[in-house]
């Protein structure tokens, strides 16, 4: 009977063990998630929202600006646009007309970005190339 | 003319592997009377022709791209007439169709391998393994065939330079980093399809552990070297000298780590005392099906992440399709296995190896789903809710790495337990758990903005170097163990130190002046301008000098027209204590000439011992390995 007793405590204490687990994993979860807003969401929102999130666009042609350390970019959606600013290294891939992902915080009026990502697309080909490739061998 | 003979045996590859599977499929079915020695040497043969004709199209897609032959797509895609050898070789795999006919290659390679190194026995055990080997043969080539076919070529040849290589991706770690991580990823087909196989013909448990075990530790040790390569590509690329983000794609390669590491304690286990036979199954199944469901991850563009390929999602269909199948078999067969035989659950453990060994799992286990969790809830999230999320890295910061460095405190436990017998085990490890501790608290009360997890991880590093250096007098066969252990020793300290110790600063240098910046002194000696055939690059000479000691740094950045993209060269300081990165981060779109230049400067402390830790790793796995067959091989 003895031992019967050791398997169910152990069984219980395992249980126990593991709710208290997924309690704490589905905390971390919900407090880490980050959401995905395109400018035209965060015009709607006046006031500063206290959750870190991602903003996704394309920079604006000609909204770069650099003073010192703080750079400062709009990210558009064609619907509309959001300032964007930024201390530290710019991702190589990064450049006006470009797709980008911003991951930080909204104040309100401006998108205080703590990381940029900025990605490749191996589809894209520039006008040249895709000139001379349509060309047959004479 | 190459590739169209290496297309062609790429077809008859993937017609035979269709055939093999009918014939195979329907000679099952209907019960003939072949006996299991003709399947099994019709198998075996079908496996090698596969391979060969398999190798023949990937050595002439590598011939392609290295003689630039832009009639092929592929080519004139990714390759450029200027690029050297190694780029242009390299761009070969770099492209989703060319890095799928890799896994093509390796797969069956892996195949021809396992008849190469095991005796054909003609027996169910071996029918069943090379008739799954070939059904996922069959399914791969399919996939490759008429979805990711690397060498379409146009009706013409067109007179062309190449588009060239994304310019990112030019560079000598990332060239070599996709072989390696395949033959890692895919080397763990081999304990799927063998647990699958001995799911269905249980027995001979130790021969079968023995056996495999080889073969985990071999995938193993590529995983590590490529995620080891992969951080250090990031640190020396991406700038900012990051190396781990908790990126998808990152986590896609560390699960089947967590699981590859399991499965080769608990095959140890398994061969030494015929236990954990189901755990062994499930940890050598799940490795394959983790493999897999990181591929559909980063290929079918639902994540987004700066590694992923173009989005696809007809690729990411099929994918699924397939990693549904995998898990759908492994789950079957398991079930089958457990109500054949009913393994006993919960046994009372014999002794402390065994207890250790069975947290060890748990452990593991825990990490890879915890990982696994985290990789793919977005994935969830979005098939559920339509809403985009990703998770940011805190979330594994504050669960998996606490969780890691208890299971590294088992780790050190699991050292100690190799010079066990000898007289004084207690005292020894008592003191050295009373010398880990200090170092815990010395570090928490005394270094300035210490966190509770800092000092843990420090302490867990010193008891984990503790153990495994008094095992090292334990004789020559302990050594990868020993060395792998420590190796994880190092990496976690040295990762711990560098990311307390970093320090990044931007600063603005103006020609000919010395700054201090912190406690160096940098001047901005000038800048240069040169062209190469691919690129332009402008690179600005800084003087560093600290104490007695200086360096002349060149940050540079290239700007490849073709592609329309910049990317820039990090100048590195190696000290032994310590690296000193300096970034150049000119204007952007401003092309003039500016006097003066804004650099980006972070000191990372303690850096070289996470390459150090990574190579040694991939060292003691590879000599394990060795020692593995060699105990094959040695008459009973």
């Amino acid at each position: 009977m003895k031992r019967k007793h050791q398997r169910l405590l152990f069984t219980c204490i395992c249980l126990l063990l593991f709710s208290g687990a997924v309690v704490v994993v589905v905390h971390a979860l919900q407090e880490n998630l980050l959401y995905f807003y395109t400018p035209l969401q965060l015009q709607q929102t006046d006031k500063p929202l206290g959750h870190k999130m991602r903003l996704g666009g394309q920079v604006q042609k000609g909204s770069f600006q650099q003073n010192g350390d703080a750079i400062f970019f709009t990210v558009a959606d064609g619907a509309a646009e959001v300032r964007v600013v930024y201390t530290g290294a710019l991702p190589d891939l990064f450049g006006e007309g470009r797709g980008v992902v911003a991951e930080g915080l909204w104040q309100g009026g401006t998108f205080q970005a703590t990381r940029i990502l900025a990605k490749h697309d191996e589809r894209y080909m520039p006008p040249e190339a895709a000139v001379s490739a349509q060309e047959p061998a004479s | 003319m190459i590739t169209r003979l290496g297309h062609l045996s790429l077809v008859m590859s993937g017609s035979l592997a269709l055939i093999t599977m009918l014939w195979c499929g329907g000679a099952y079915l209907i019960g003939a009377s072949s006996s299991v020695q003709t399947r099994v040497r019709w198998l075996a043969t079908s496996l090698i022709l596969q391979f060969w004709g398999v190798a023949l199209s990937f050595l002439s897609l590598l011939y392609a791209f290295g003689t630039c032959d832009f009639q092929v797509l592929s080519v004139a895609l990714n390759a450029h007439i200027d690029a050297p050898l190694l780029y242009r070789v390299s761009a070969a795999w770099s492209t989703h169709e060319g890095s799928m006919l890799l896994w093509a290659f390796l797969q069956t390679a892996y195949g021809a391998a396992y008849l190469l190194c095991r005796p054909l026995v003609y027996s169910g055990y071996q029918q069943r393994f090379l008739s799954v080997f070939n059904v996922l043969n069959g399914c791969v080539l399919l996939f490759v065939l008429l979805t990711a076919n690397p060498l379409v070529s146009l009706d013409f040849s067109p007179h062309m330079t190449g588009r060239g290589l994304n310019p990112l991706l030019e560079n000598p770690l990332l060239a070599i980093h996709p072989p390696i991580l395949y033959m890692g990823y895919i080397g763990l087909i081999v304990p799927y399809v063998s647990a699958l196989a001995q799911c269905a013909f249980p027995g001979r448990e130790r021969y079968w552990a023995g056996h495999l075990r080889p073969w985990a530790l071999w995938s193993w040790t590529f995983l590590s070297a490529g995620i080891a390569l992969g951080s250090l590509w990031a640190y020396e690329e991406l700038g900012w000298g990051g190396w781990w983000f908790w990126d998808p794609v990152e986590n896609a390669a560390l699960i089947p780590w967590l699981l590859a590491t399991s499965l080769i304690h608990i095959l140890g286990v398994l061969q030494r005392s015929a236990l954990f036979p189901l755990a062994a199954r499930i940890f050598a199944l799940s490795g394959f099906v983790m493999s897999v469901a990181g591929t559909f991850l980063v290929r079918a563009g639902m994540v987004s992440s700066v590694h992923a390929f173009a989005q696809d999602a007809a690729r990411g269909r099929l994918i699924l399709c397939f990693l549904i199948v995998l898990t759908g078999a492994a789950f079957w067969q398991l079930i089958a296995y457990y109500s054949k035989v009913r393994p006993p659950l919960l046994q009372a453990p014999r002794n402390s190896y065994v207890r250790l060994m069975r947290v060890l799992a748990v452990g593991f286990g825990s990490l890879a789903i915890l990982v696994a969790l985290g990789t793919f809830y977005p994935l969830l999230h979005l098939t559920l809710t339509g809403k985009d999320i990703s998770i940011s890295p805190s979330f594994y910061n504050a669960l998996f790495l606490p969780c890691f460095v208890i299971v590294c405190l088992v780790m050190g436990l699991g050292s100690a337990q190799v010079w066990r017998p000898g007289k004084g085990y207690t005292q020894t490890l008592l003191s050295m758990a009373v010398v880990a501790g200090s170092v815990f608290w010395w570090v928490w009360m005394f270094v300035p903005q210490a966190q509770c997890l800092y000092a843990f991880t420090l302490g867990a590093g010193a008891w984990i170097l503790l153990t495994s250096a008094r095992a090292l007098t334990a004789g020559v066969r302990r050594i990868p163990m020993v060395g792998a252990h420590m190796a994880v020793g190092i990496c976690l300290i040295s990762g711990a130190v560098e990311q307390q110790g970093l320090q990044q600063k931007t600063v603005c240098l103006q020609p000919g002046v010395a700054q201090e910046v912190g406690s160096l002194r940098m001047r901005l000696d000038a800048t240069l301008r040169e062209s190469a055939r691919q690129f332009e690059r402008r690179r600005v000479c800084i003087t560093v000098m600290q104490g007695s000691d200086s360096c002349v740094l060149e940050p540079a950045q290239r700007f490849y027209p073709l592609h329309q993209a910049r990317t820039s060269e990090v100048a590195l300081w190696r000290r032994l204590w310590g690296d000193l990165q300096v970034v150049w981060m000119p204007s952007l779109g401003s092309d003039e000439e500016t006097s003066e230049a804004v650099v980006g400067v972070s000191w990372h402390p303690m850096i070289a011992g996470l390459w150090t830790g990574g190579a040694v790793l991939a060292l003691c796995g590879f000599l394990a390995f060795c020692f593995a067959c060699r105990r094959l091989q040695a008459p009973r």
